[in-house]
């Protein structure tokens, strides 16, 4: 199968059909998502009063929905307080010319990325280097899917449909890397992924984030990752831009706190991710390193209209943790892939046509025959 | 002007369809931090392969550090500059190279060490999770950068779980009641599972991460 | 008890022996069964398509159809769901609204309308066979089934790596998407066989038209039966079901 083709309405239907006749694509995926779903289902054993937590979980997020208008003009003004500048986009379009805007007026030649699925959805990458800006993804998976000019297979594991010997290959071709033995051991490889991107971490003039959080009564954000390149972006580069999907405030830091407890579980399965930020506006006096430029762009995007619908806004609860995509047949037969699933579980059904009608096809919301078990795994199904 | 636009949007929506939030179940209590409290510490580290070493004096904390540098062939260090027992760190690591310049733009300088010391102002029993408050003299880059984090634990430190996180950064609030710029919670190296989902530790961040408990009145 | 039937499409016009099986057992059981005349589609094909008017036209035929007192039973998930839904198809303070809710509250997919009667679950059938079972994703994962079939004395009742997982058909799905339908038919077929069954059981005659024909095609013999055709044979003496 070919993913560097371009994507469009008309063709999803005949590519989705013949995504799932690839018979190794088939078999990572099942391997994948039977992976997850075993190491949720043993954290979630393990976790004391788990459905209580989850409630509150819910009810966080509940708490956002019901006050959203107040608790974003909440946040930029604590945002603004803590000098992170604070930017709003109605679409796409506007938030890649602010994004790209603050890029040139830095001067950047360089941006590092974490791993961000809004920043999919807006196409951000393609926006930059237009502007003849270097952008390298450097979550390890993304930075693999980059080199591939492929989109994201997995929300969580961007990359899982990548053998060891293909990210070799890739390694060797486009970057001239190969392993020290000259084999293909992943450790190796990941040691080459390190090397290369660390130079670029420090030359980077800019870094792009997403944000999991952000509290409206500290203007603070929440950034959750396992691999230390969100860590990275937000600590060595002068300039700090994150772009948030506007649902994806909380009222408190007690709020913040509640989702933590049962995100990184929901996602992997890990009790905490190996790194949670807290970034509260840019470094301060007698800081000696971060940011000293923070930049938080606020994205619309459509979801401001789903608000008013009482039954779709159920979706703006999603807060991405990526456990449906792990039970949902249709994803786990490959069928999924040509649409890059930026936008997996209760968005996939419902978020296209409201959201990004340019990158993904009408077709694609009802390309989920069922709405039992890909519905289950939510914390708050 | 998009703000209004999107906040008007957002307001209409309401008005048309409000939201009513159903009362929350309390938050489970958290156990309260006892006398094992060390034991769960080092259980919840353990999976994440990170030993915790326990020192019941400054003197054997300062044994263990030097221990741990020797252990990982660290030839420099970094540490910050507000670190308990920081003297007596510096006497147990005189004989490797100490990098000081952590001043603006320390990245590049960090990158080249081989050893970051830092201190925990809160550590998760439930999660193994260690609290770093970055700000003047606790560089972000410490943790970070060099291929080994070593992180300092008071006893003082120990909390339950991720509850406790809101109090931590309100105690670290600066006078016009901002929260620090940045906090890190650290659960155990830097890692991935991103090729073949095979978890490799070590990838952009430290690849270990080691934990000396100071278990006395600090 | 009197109970009122309803039928839908896919048994009426595909599958009519699990209508007579259902009718059967419940008579079986004592109860009188009435079957309202003129019965069309329930209105889930237009409600899932997002064709509210129709929906709600054939919602508005079924209240009416089903207006009488007593149980509506229903041999198949979906479609008792989708009576269920009702509700939302009217704005809440309207008649037919009301009427709605009312109904819904006495809807009943036949298997879970059985194993609420006295006497449930066992009511005495036998058939020895080795059935494999697939729980429908539209019977959200309600054990009725596989506790009345558990209760029929020589059946081994035998449960797939993967019962969760879809069988691909999904209503419409499969028309808009065959080749991703035949894909997820594909693993589900393969799973049910390694269970080296005499037979398919399903409470949802959608999913077995659909992996009855993805078994047909394999030449496998294994028939696919709705559960009330397996307490039939079970109840009529077990009699050559092969």
């Amino acid at each position: 199968m070919d993913l560097t083709k371009g994507q469009s309405p008309r063709r999803f239907r005949a590519q989705s059909e013949e995504a799932c006749l690839d018979a190794p694509l088939r078999a990572v995926l099942d391997h994948a998502t039977r992976h997850f779903r075993a190491k949720r289902g043993a954290a979630l054993e393990a976790f004391a009063d788990c459905e209580a937590h989850f409630a509150r979980a819910r009810s966080a997020r509940l708490r956002s929905l019901s006050r959203l208008p107040e608790l974003l003009e909440e946040l930029e003004h604590n945002a603004a307080a803590a000098g992170t500048q604070v930017h709003w986009a109605a679409d796409a379009a506007e938030a890649r010319a602010l994004v790209a805007g603050i890029a040139q007026g830095c001067g950047a030649r360089v941006v590092v990325k974490g791993k961000s699925m809004v920043t999919e959805e807006i196409e951000l990458n393609p926006a930059l280097e237009a502007a003849g800006i270097e952008v390298w993804e450097t979550d390890l998976g993304e930075f693999i899917v980059q080199l591939a000019g492929e989109p994201p297979s997995h929300i969580i594991a961007p990359a899982i449909h990548k053998s060891r010997a293909e990210v070799a290959r890739l390694f060797r071709e486009k970057l001239g890397l190969v392993c020290q033995d000259g084999g293909e051991s992943i450790p190796e490889l990941t040691l080459l992924a390190r090397r290369a991107l660390r130079e670029k971490f420090l030359q980077a003039e800019m870094g792009v984030t997403g944000v999991n959080i952000a509290v409206a009564a500290t203007g603070s954000l929440v950034l959750v990752e396992n691999e230390g390149n969100i860590r990275m972006s937000t600590t060595c580069p002068p300039v700090h831009v994150a772009v948030m999907s506007l649902e994806k405030v909380a009222a408190s830091l007690e709020d913040a706190a509640d989702l933590l407890r049962v995100l990184p579980q929901s996602a992997t399965g890990q009790r905490m991710s190996s790194y949670v930020s807290v970034l509260t506006g840019p470094r301060r006096r007698d800081e000696a390193d971060g940011p000293r430029e923070a930049h938080l762009v606020l994205l619309d995007n459509g979801r401001s209209r789903v608000l008013a619908d009482p039954v779709l806004r159920e979706i703006l609860l999603c807060f991405r943790c990526g456990a449906c995509l792990n039970v949902c047949p249709v994803y786990q037969t490959g069928a999924a892939m040509p649409t890059a699933p930026c936008t997996p579980g209760p968005w996939a059904r419902c978020c296209p046509p409201c959201c990004c009608r340019r990158r993904t096809p009408a077709t694609c919301p009802s390309a989920a025959p069922c709405a039992g078990p890909a519905s289950a795994p939510a914390p708050w199904a | 002007m998009s703000r209004q636009g999107i906040l008007a949007t957002l307001r209409a929506g309401l008005r048309q369809a409000p939201l009513d939030v159903p009362e929350a179940p309390t938050r489970p209590v958290s156990a309260p931090v006892g006398p094992g409290a060390w034991g769960l510490l080092a259980a919840a580290l353990e999976p994440l392969d990170v030993r915790l070493r326990l020192a019941a004096s400054p003197a054997e904390a300062a044994g263990h550090v030097a221990d741990i540098a020797r252990e990982r062939q660290a030839a420099t260090y970094a540490r910050w500059q507000e670190l308990p027992l920081g003297p007596e760190v510096d006497a147990a690591l005189a004989g490797l190279g100490r990098v000081t310049n952590i001043g603006p733009d320390c990245c590049q300088a960090l990158a080249q060490v081989d050893l970051g010391l830092t201190f925990a102002q809160a550590a998760l029993l439930d999660s193994g999770s260690l609290a770093l408050v970055s700000g003047p003299g606790r560089a972000r880059a410490v943790s970070l950068l060099p291929p080994v984090h070593l992180c300092l634990v008071p006893r003082s430190a120990l909390a339950p779980d991720v509850s406790a996180l809101p109090e931590l950064l309100r105690r670290h609030a600066d006078a016009q009641g901002r929260p620090p710029s940045c906090l890190n919670l650290v659960t155990g190296p830097s890692s991935t599972a991103d090729i073949e989902l095979v978890l490799v530790r070590g990838v952009h961040g430290p690849r270990a991460l080691e934990v000396v408990g100071l278990d006395w009145g600090i | 008890m009197r109970i009122q039937l309803m039928i839908p499409c896919l048994v009426e016009d595909c599958l009519p022996e699990i209508g007579l099986a259902v009718v059967s057992v419940l008579e079986r059981l004592g109860l009188a069964v009435d079957h309202p005349g003129g019965q069309t589609c329930c209105g889930q094909m237009a409600w899932k398509a997002g064709d509210l008017g129709n929906a709600r036209a054939l919602a508005l035929r079924s209240l009416d159809l089903f207006a009488g007192p007593g149980a509506v039973v229903c041999p198949s998930g979906s479609c008792a769901k989708m009576l269920r839904t009702y509700p939302e198809l009217f704005p809440p303070g309207t008649a037919a609204h009301a009427r709605a809710v009312a109904l819904a509250g006495r809807v009943f997919e036949f298997c879970e309308f059985l194993a609420g009667l006295p006497g449930a679950p066992d009511f005495g059938a036998g058939l020895p066979a080795r059935a494999a079972l697939h729980r429908s994703c539209q019977l959200d994962g309600s054990e009725a089934p596989a506790r009345l079939l558990g209760a029929v004395r020589g059946l081994t009742l035998l449960e797939p790596e993967r019962p969760d997982r879809c069988c691909g058909f999904g209503g419409q799905f499969s028309l808009q998407f065959p080749g991703v339908s035949a894909s997820l038919l594909e693993d589900k077929v393969r799973e049910l066989l390694a269970l080296d069954p005499d037979l398919l059981v399903s409470a949802e005659p959608s999913c077995l038209m659909n992996i009855g024909g993805g078994l047909a095609r394999l030449g496998r013999p294994v028939r696919a039966l709705h559960v009330a055709q397996v307490l039939d044979l079970g109840l009529t003496g077990g009699a050559a079901w092969t």
